[in-house]
């Protein structure tokens, strides 16, 4: 993800992650993967997962054959499993967001799905790394029409 | 509320959410978005 997120700060977009998790293990796990220092967003109540439209997976979408092996990939390149913390039902998702409005965004269709970061950070169609058929279940949308109008709403953020 | 923990206050709309989202620093999704493009990844979980 290092990696990555190089590729994706060079082509003049910031990276910012949301997690139900607590904040210790965030921190540890984002110095882990050279991601200290990117905005992360702690959503416990998943207020944000909801305002985006990313709800709790179904079962086929958590537990299938394609989750399956993915899960037995990461396990022979030895990302085992941790103490999870957060919801694991809940499916992920990726947005592009300028001036508050969603200009690209990407739900997954199974938690198998790897999505294209570095594709989706530009301004071009983003794609899935993997590109079998079976991958096809992410599922991109164009951004919804929007019903507020981007003003001055002011920053509500309790930590100022 | 563990020190560190961000808070999302409680909102009607989705501008609302992120003018409420507030990352480690204190700044807030909306502040940050204004003057840049963000690649915002919503995680499953930790660990």
């Amino acid at each position: 993800m290092k990696e990555r997120r190089e590729a994706i700060e060079a082509a003049g977009t910031q990276l910012a992650f949301v997690y139900e998790g607590s904040e210790k293990q965030a921190a540890a796990l984002f110095a882990r993967y050279g991601l200290d220092g990117v905005s992360r967003f702690r959503d416990p109540d998943a207020v944000l997962y909801r305002a985006f439209g990313l709800h709790r997976g179904k079962l086929f979408q958590l537990f299938g054959l394609r989750v399956l092996r993915r899960y037995l990939q990461a396990m022979s390149k030895g990302h085992g499993p941790g103490i999870m913390t957060g919801d694991g039902l809940q499916l992920p998702g990726v947005f592009l967001l300028h001036q508050s409005r969603i200009i690209k965004e990407l739900r997954y269709g199974t938690v198998a799905d790897r999505p294209d970061y570095v594709a989706l950070a530009s301004l071009e169609s983003p794609e899935l790394e993997d590109s079998s058929p079976e991958s096809g279940s992410a599922i991109l949308t164009p951004p919804p029409r929007l019903k507020w109008q981007v003003g001055d709403l002011p920053d509500a953020c309790l930590r100022k | 509320m563990e020190m560190g923990a961000i808070t999302i206050a409680a909102s009607e709309t989705f501008a609302e959410s992120l003018a409420g989202a507030c990352d480690q620093r204190g700044r807030s999704l909306a502040e940050i978005s204004r003057s840049a493009f963000v690649l915002l990844i919503f995680l499953r979980h930790l660990g």
